[in-house]
């Protein structure tokens, strides 16, 4: 057992240190808006190939309270703005 | 039918509830993915969805109105024998749910959700309910947010996916396979805080049919659970007190707990979760839950109103979509009077999501039980074991 969990210390911190965080983040947003960015739920939007700015936007106003969903509300509050950007220049370069 | 008990006891059987999702996404709605507020239980199509982590669902699982889930057991004690392990149907688990009437703007939605166990252990009815929900249920407010009236799973301490555990155990909660009858109340005062408050009459028969004295048998249950926004924690506490028995002793329960998110922690560089709760309860080993897991006979019928404390700490490890890695511990301290004697487990699993919301489980355990009579016990308190679960949802 203890062989076990040094094994899994070892993998975890290899992890940590091995992930860009922009692509670390990103996959919060996958079990929503697909790990591509096109969505599988219709009533989802996809991200990819959306334009940067516009995505920043409405992450900006979903944290400030300007515009209000069950999900992406709280989430964004999570998301540091300086993330924001880097987060929808990753979906608006991946091509649908 | 001893294994029929044991499974019943201490295995769910229902859709799992995953808080560390919760915390995640810094949701503590749980309605966002489940009709029920407690959270656990039938999903919505949104929940669904979410589950599937960006895969496609089936034709079937795209409506709100129904669902499935279906899981299946592989058993392998240390002590291998007939009576105690191998392969079974858990749970043959289906849901409905509608509204009573179209919603209108400004008025409550009223809608009912029944589910049913077509097979495996602890077949036929489970929760049963109307649910009365606010006009704006985004809204915080201390004014209960959602009410439901029925036949409901008691909202109890830390509701994760991990129910084979001990704290289950010392409070009775065996989640998803114990019901009450009665009245739920809960709402989110604020964002980051969520309160259940229930009363429950009925109690000592599961919410069946009544039997004598039930009129006199009540309970009350209070579950709180704060999400800060802006920090990777969520911490709830929560108390329960039973009339269970006319002229005898209460049982009593609380429960401390919390989930500390490394995805949050980490920017998502190590995705885990480290899930943590703390359990005491009075008057609540009865002698039918320990005699699943003390091998002296004695031993278990003199805890039956003894104090006990349990813990339980689990590290949920998504290596990738497809791929999680669990460590559980969890200790029993069946009398807080005699804390040399307990039993402890450690167990290694791995879960591999095949399909969106279809996976299989394994996991190695190891026990240890320290009472003079238990250590080489043949019951479930002392055994080692090997868990395969094949989970299909719909």
């Amino acid at each position: 057992m203890k062989q076990i969990l040094i094994l899994l210390v070892l993998l975890s911190v290899e992890t940590v240190f091995a992930q860009d965080k922009t692509l670390a983040l990103a996959t919060a947003c996958a079990a929503c808006h697909g790990s591509n960015g096109v969505s599988a739920n219709p009533l989802w939007p996809n991200l990819a190939g959306q334009k940067a700015e516009y995505l920043a936007k409405q992450m900006r106003d979903f944290k400030a309270g300007r515009r209000q969903d069950p999900l992406m509300s709280p989430m964004a509050q999570t998301v540091a703005d300086a993330d924001i950007d880097k987060l929808a220049q990753h979906f608006a370069n991946i091509k649908p | 039918m001893h294994f029929a008990w044991l499974l019943l006891l201490l295995i769910s059987n229902d859709v799992w509830a995953r808080p560390e999702y919760a915390l995640r996404i810094g949701n503590n709605r749980c309605t966002s993915c489940h009709y029920s507020p407690a959270g656990g239980g039938p999903r919505t199509l949104e929940g669904k969805y979410f589950g599937a982590a960006g895969g496609q669902l089936s034709p079937a699982s795209k409506q709100p109105y129904a669902g499935a889930d279906i899981k299946i057991l592989h058993y392998i004690p240390e002590k291998h024998t007939d009576s105690r392990g191998g392969t079974g149907v858990m749970a043959v688990n289906i849901f409905a749910t509608m509204e009573l009437a179209p919603k209108t703007d400004g008025q409550p939605e009223y809608r009912v959700l029944a589910e049913q166990n077509l097979g495996g252990f602890g077949s036929g009815p489970r929760q049963l309910y109307m649910r009365v929900t606010a006009d704006q249920p985004l809204k915080t407010s201390w004014k209960p947010q959602h009410l439901l009236f029925g036949r409901i799973i008691p909202p109890f301490g830390l509701m994760t996916d991990e129910h084979r555990t001990y704290v289950r155990i010392l409070t009775a909660t065996p989640w998803n396979t114990g019901f009450d009858m009665g009245v739920l109340a809960s709402a989110n005062p604020y964002d980051s805080l969520h309160y259940d408050l229930a009363v429950f009459n009925g109690q000592k028969n599961n919410g069946q049919a009544p039997a004598a004295n039930q009129a006199t048998t009540w309970g009350g249950l209070l579950n709180l659970r704060w999400m800060p926004n802006r920090m990777p924690l969520m911490l709830g506490a929560s108390g329960s007190y039973y009339e269970k028995e006319v002229g005898k002793d209460a049982p009593v329960a609380m429960s401390a707990y919390g989930i500390l998110s490394f995805h949050r922690l980490t920017g998502y560089r190590f995705p885990a979760s480290l899930l943590f709760e703390f359990a005491a309860a009075d008057n609540w080993n009865n002698s039918t839950l320990t005699g699943q897991m003390i091998t002296d006979a004695a031993y278990g019928t003199s805890l039956a109103k003894s104090a006990s404390n349990g813990f339980l700490a689990q590290l949920n490890w998504d290596l990738n979509p497809k791929w999680q890695l669990n460590y559980k511990f969890d200790r029993f301290t069946p009398d807080r009077d005699f804390p040399d004697d307990y039993y402890e487990r450690h167990g290694v699993g791995a879960r591999h999501n095949f399909l969106p919301n279809q996976w299989v489980m394994m996991r190695v355990e190891s026990a240890r039980a320290t009472h003079p009579t238990e250590k080489n016990g043949t019951k479930m308190g002392a055994l080692d074991a090997v868990l395969i679960v094949l989970n299909l949802a719909i």
